[in-house]
């Protein structure tokens, strides 16, 4: 009875929509909950010993005391998620996050709210994947490079036995980069084929497994791709549909998760063949790395629901560390201004666990919008590389032509013909000399170097069709002036591309007797200048916090050559499924700081293996204090730093750095602290960790934001290099006094020391930044750090309030000094408030004239709330005119939704102004009101406002500016301050507002 | 915090001994009412029950917490503020000598970066022309609010007779005074109040040998070009 029992499913699945669309809609929350994650627990809870690691350990997700611990969690768990026991869970976090993923309704998220043991809810945004022979531009692979040294165990440093954990679109197995066995040349191969085992068995730290699903199963992991998981709860939960050639599993739907995996920790020696076209030998950057994949990122079917949910993002942070990863790339996008948002708080566990964590800068560049901006991260930034993309065309007459090309190889004397001169039947010249599909005729092709037009279609369709009628290479010609570029595409057959001043000369030699053409490596290739920052690439300063350096370093990111998925027919993907269907592997060259990222990551895959107790803040300092020149594309020096951070990653530099500035969770805890921020449960409280500023923070980078005329920062430094070693520093800062105290250190093998950096602004500019560096070096190594600062001119307060009842009354502040001297104090006002009386209905307008005299220092216009009918339930608004009855030019406008309004003018220009009134939400019958206003200057006769300074101020000095009045009480007042220095300039001032009524 | 004055400089223990029971009823400088609010200026001078307060340097007011951005803690009502490396000077308004037998003080604190403990001077003039101060340590550190801190105790304060004139300033303490400008620069900041005084002048004992000057002290350096 099959088909009762259709309409009975039919029936059931129309109830259950109905009853959906009855409740109240949900949406995925992060909710973090009070006590420390396991990373930093510190054992404050009796009963239950500390989990959190020791210096350089990780973190036994299966030992007694983080299973009583987790154990102590999950009850906490239950007793919040008892207030909401209908909402679906999605994750439960444990180790660098305490708390969960659910879908709550909005009535369950309040109710939430209300338990003491909530610290935090979050709704789950999605995020977004930020889109060789980069070894051997970093010097990996050059003799006397680091793949060349040897480990303590006299291993190559490659990333042996150290784990990359790659947060990401997820792994296309069947690329070599991920398999564990080589052929008989040595060559690796992916799993599906045959060779011998190249990789022993996981490391002893390794927790993680190989998670099956769709198109992937356990026979995809090996000892080389050690771990591999997915995460869709979240991003099913926000409303996204994934594509249909999508996988539920970890096997990679977009290809961004091969790429970043393949060049972070994929073997070394892998044919790169891009859609079919050879591109050269790839490696990662820690070939010998052990790979493990979380796959977080999903296509979905729109633009704007594609991408990774961060309560998916949570619970593979968490399952990484668990795991046992040495390393995690994320090239994911993040906050650019919440040091608390949740997955900066999961790394800063992760960091606490000894994870290093390479995180993208973002593509949103030029502009300063530098994202994962947190100190516990490296941040990278990306730029080009050196690999040559040009080729030389020789044609049988012996005339040469540069083009672009990704073809290293040499082809000779291939006939030529010009592919007008070949159309297919029935197909039009003018059509075949573009190349498009099927306009080519097979019979004449065959064999032959086809000279065709850019446009219309395509680059890479019109070598396809020239693959398809069976020739063997393509000169492509531009046509258009304002289209000359020349791209080095991947093309089916190898291709040259040349400029439009070259057609005229090559189609007329193609029209001669039997032509023929060579292509070929040039014989003498012009330098690449690099590396060049990309312009894609998101530049600092740090948005959340200035004085912490952003980016922190770049690396290759531009046309990256690195593992991909292969473009698979829908019907070649089900049958993947079924298992019917084994698919290729691919390669691609894609560019972005999500491409820079990876190189990092594997970089300190090589750190770690060498130095494998040392913590990711040493690992980090180690890279950035190697660093190497960034240049502008004419070759010079790029000295904008927010490019590049430190500048560019030097893995044979870090390598041995000889001093390491090291920072624990303690220390990035008390940097939270200093901000006025929460640190995360576990690095202790603000009461016990203490506070420290931004700039003190022990980075390798020194940023110093707002110095007003001098300012101090402290590092302390540990000796790295084995022997007792004296270092000796160096800093360039131009416009600036710089003082390092000791100037030199001495310091045993593992000891640590203190200085200071003493900044003074002498000739630099106030409010730009000087960039410059601090060098410590024992003859031998060379630590250099980013240096950078900004100058504060004098700092007053904008306004002064006093509010207190009384008609006599003092008021003392304080100002910030950017220089030594005398600092004159003129004070003007005060001003009682003149009122004006006014009425306006919904909509209505009401303006009032006011002259201001010439000299005016400020005019101010202000209603209020409590001289308002209806108060702030009253919704008025303010507008100011240089003209009368509202005419002129609207010089200052107040908006906000109450009657509480005020426009300020600072130096007025003389004349006659208009303040109009406009109710915008007012009560039936309309609003009366009062509007206040004041002209403060010029000065005329004593004044009722005295004000007196300091007979000196001191520059970076803070010095008290008292004032005092005696006016009749009950009024409103507006006076101003304003400050001379000794060269007479006024530098500044500030409002005075009296309120006694 | 503790809830007295350490004293720095010299005051032995024979002068509690020998003051002499004589003393009359004590006046105490509150700095309370509407009139005395307000901001004085150098060369500014209020009165209060018949003693006369000059501002020196810089500048000082006289109003309740309220009026502070780093407020001391601890005074409900009006006080006197110092501001900057300010002075006050206290003197008899009929010119007359009169005793200092105690007062409550607070340090206000305005620049971290300077990492200074500062001390209170009380520089006394006697009227046998000779000059003598004692410096009161007002707590340290440099961040935060302080608290009001009373100091009336008879063997800092036996010396204090036969006075012309007290001059009030900060210093810096640290390991020795140092009272320079340049050092202290405007962290001498400081806040007084209920200043106990007697106007009856009993004659001095044998206390020639308590005019004792305080270690690295530099009272007259102080001065400043202005």
């Amino acid at each position: 009875m099959t088909f009762p029992r259709f309409v009975l499913a039919a029936g059931l699945l129309a109830v259950a929509v109905a009853a959906g669309a009855q409740t109240a809609p949900r949406k995925t929350y992060i909710v973090q909950l009070a006590d420390a994650p396991a990373a930093t627990y510190s054992g404050n809870i009796s009963g239950l010993a500390a989990t959190r690691p020791a210096p350089g350990a990780k973190l036994s997700p299966n030992a007694p005391n983080v299973r009583a611990y987790v154990q102590h969690l999950d009850i906490q768990r239950a007793s919040v998620l008892a207030r909401v026991p209908a909402s679906p869970v999605l994750h439960r976090y444990n180790l660098t996050f305490n708390g969960f993923a659910a879908q709550l309704t909005d009535t369950e998220a309040k109710a939430l709210k209300g338990s003491a043991l909530v610290v935090s809810i979050t709704e789950s945004e999605v995020r977004k994947l930020d889109t060789t022979s980069t070894p051997a531009f970093l010097g990996l692979s050059a003799p006397g490079g680091l793949w060349s040294k040897l480990d303590a165990a006299s291993r190559n440093v490659k990333g042996e036995d150290v784990i990359i954990g790659v947060i990401d679109s997820g792994v296309w197995p069947e690329n070599a980069s991920f398999g564990d066995k080589v052929d008989v040349n040595g060559k690796p191969v992916a799993y599906n084929q045959a060779g011998t085992v190249a990789y022993g068995p996981p490391p002893a730290k390794w927790q993680g497994t190989c998670q099956a699903g769709e198109g992937f199963n356990a026979t995809m992991c090996n000892n080389k791709l050690i771990g591999a998981r997915y995460y869709v709860a979240a991003f099913d939960s926000g409303g996204a549909i994934r594509i249909p050639l999508e996988y539920a599993s970890p096997r990679d739907g977009g290809g961004h998760g091969t790429h970043t995996a393949s060049t972070a920790g994929g073997n070394s020696g892998v044919d790169a063949v891009v859609n079919g076209s050879p591109a050269g030998v790839m490696s990662g950057i820690a070939p010998r790395a052990r790979v493990a994949v979380y796959k977080v990122c999903w296509e979905a079917t729109t633009v704007a629901t594609t991408g990774c949910s961060g309560a998916d993002i949570l619970k593979a942070i968490d399952d990484a560390v668990a795991d046992g990863v040495d390393v995690i790339n994320y090239s994911i996008s993040g906050t650019k201004t919440n040091f608390l948002d949740p997955v900066e708080i999961a790394y800063f566990n992760a960091a606490a666990a000894n994870v290093f964590v390479a995180a993208s800068a973002g593509n949103s560049g030029p502009g300063n919008e530098v994202a994962h901006m947190s100190p516990w991260l490296t941040t990278v930034a990306a730029s080009t590389h050196d690999r040559q993309a040009l080729a030389e065309l020789t044609l049988g007459d012996g005339s040469k032509f540069t083009g672009a090309s990704v073809f290293g190889g040499t082809l000779s004397n291939l006939p030529m013909v010009l592919a007008s001169t070949i159309p297919a039947p029935g197909a039009l010249p003018a059509d075949a000399l573009r190349c498009f599909a099927g306009t080519l005729n097979a019979a004449a092709a065959a064999g032959k170097m086809i000279v065709c037009d850019r446009g219309v279609s395509a680059r890479v369709d019109k070598s396809a069709e020239v693959k398809r009628v069976g020739g063997l290479a393509m000169v492509l010609t531009n046509v258009n002036p304002l289209a000359d570029s020349l791209v080095a595409d991947f093309h089916s057959v190898p291709t040259v591309h040349l400029p439009l001043a070259n057609r005229a000369a090559v189609h007329a030699y193609a029209l001669t007797p039997s032509p023929t053409g060579s292509i070929s490596p040039l014989a003498n290739p012009p330098a690449v200048v690099a590396p060049v920052m990309a312009g894609f690439s998101s530049r600092g300063p740090n948005k959340a916090n200035a004085n912490i350096l952003k980016p922190d370093i770049t690396g290759p990111g531009v046309d990256v050559i690195a593992g991909y998925i292969a473009s698979l027919t829908q019907a070649q993907h089900d049958a993947l499924l079924l298992g019917t269907f084994t698919p290729p592997p691919n390669a691609n060259s894609l560019s972005g700081t999500s491409m820079s990222s990876p190189h990092v990551a594997g970089a300190a895959a090589l750190l770690k293996q060498l130095y494998p107790t040392w913590s990711p803040s040493a690992i980090k300092s180690a890279m950035m204090t190697s660093t190497t020149g960034v240049k502008l594309a004419s070759g010079a020096p790029d000295l904008d730093r927010w490019g590049y951070g430190a500048g560019h990653m030097n893995p044979n530099g870090s390598a041995n750095p000889g001093l390491v500035y090291d920072a624990s969770a303690s220390d990035y805890g008390r940097f939270l602290c200093g901000l006025g921020l929460t640190p995360p449960a576990g690095s202790g409280t603000c009461a016990f960790l203490g506070s420290i500023q931004p700039w003190n923070l022990n980075l390798a980078s020194l940023t110093a934001a707002d110095v007003p005329g001098s300012l101090t920062l402290t590092r302390k430094v540990k000796n790295v290099t084995g022997a007792t070693s004296t270092f000796v520093s160096s800093t360039s800062l131009p416009g600036w006094n710089v003082v390092v105290t000791p100037a030199s250190l001495t310091l045993a093998p593992g000891a640590e020391a203190s200085f200071t950096v003493a900044l003074t602004r002498t000739s630099a500019a106030v409010g730009v930044w000087t960039f410059g560096d601090l060098t410590w070096t024992d003859g031998i190594r060379q630590v250099r750090s980013p240096l950078s600062a900004r100058g504060l001119g004098f700092v007053a307060p904008v306004q002064v309030t006093d509010i207190r009842a009384s008609g006599k009354g003092t008021k003392v502040f304080t100002v910030v000094s950017a220089y030594t001297g005398s600092l004159s104090v003129v004070a003007t006002g005060l001003v009682p408030a003149t009122l004006s009386a006014g009425s306006v209905g919904q909509s209505g307008t009401q303006c009032f004239n006011l002259p201001i005299a010439a000299g005016a220092q400020v005019a101010r216009f202000q209603l209020f709330n409590s001289d308002t009918l209806g108060g702030s339930a009253t919704d008025l608004d303010l507008e100011v005119f240089n003209g009368l009855n509202g005419t002129g030019t609207s010089v200052g406008a107040s908006g906000g939704s109450t009657s509480d309004e005020v426009v300020t003018l600072r130096a007025p220009a003389g004349g006659n102004y208009s303040a109009c009134v406009t109710g915008f939400g007012t009560p039936q019958g309309g609003a009366t009101f009062t509007l206040s206003s004041w002209v403060v200057g010029p000065a005329v006769g004593p004044q009722t406002l005295k004000a007196s300074g300091p007979a000196s101020v001191y520059t970076g000095g803070t010095a008290s500016i008292g004032l005092g009045w005696s006016v009749p009480a009950g009024k409103r007042y507006l006076g101003n301050v304003q400050f001379i220095d000794n060269t007479s300039a006024l530098i500044g001032s500030t409002l005075v507002e009296v309120d006694n009524h | 915090m503790k809830s007295f004055l350490r004293k720095w400089g010299g005051a032995a223990a024979l002068v509690f001994a020998a003051l002499s029971p004589q003393a009359q009823a004590a006046t105490v400088i509150d700095f309370e009412g509407d009139a005395l609010t307000g901001l004085y200026l150098p060369g500014d001078s209020f009165s209060q029950s018949g003693f006369t307060m000059t501002q020196g340097f810089d500048f000082g007011t006289v109003d309740t917490a309220a009026s502070l951005a780093n407020a001391p803690s601890g005074n409900a009502t009006q006080f006197y503020f110092n501001s900057n490396y300010g002075d006050m000077l206290l003197t008899r308004s009929d010119g007359g000598r009169f005793s200092l037998d105690g007062f409550s003080a607070a340090f206000v604190p305005i620049d971290a970066q300077l990492g200074q403990t500062i001390v209170l001077v009380a520089l006394a003039t006697n009227g046998d022309g000779n000059q003598f101060a004692t410096a009161f340590g007002l707590g340290s550190g440099n961040n935060g609010s302080f608290p009001f801190l009373t100091a009336n105790d008879p063997r800092d304060f036996g010396r204090f007779t036969n006075l012309v004139s007290v001059d009030f300033f900060g210093c810096a303490f640290t390991g020795s005074f140092d009272c320079s400008a340049t050092t202290i620069q405007n962290n001498g900041q400081f806040a007084l109040d209920d200043i106990k005084l007697t106007a009856a002048v009993p004659e001095p004992t044998t206390t020639a040998l308590l005019v004792l000057g305080l270690s690295g002290l530099a009272v007259a350096s102080r001065r400043r070009v202005r």
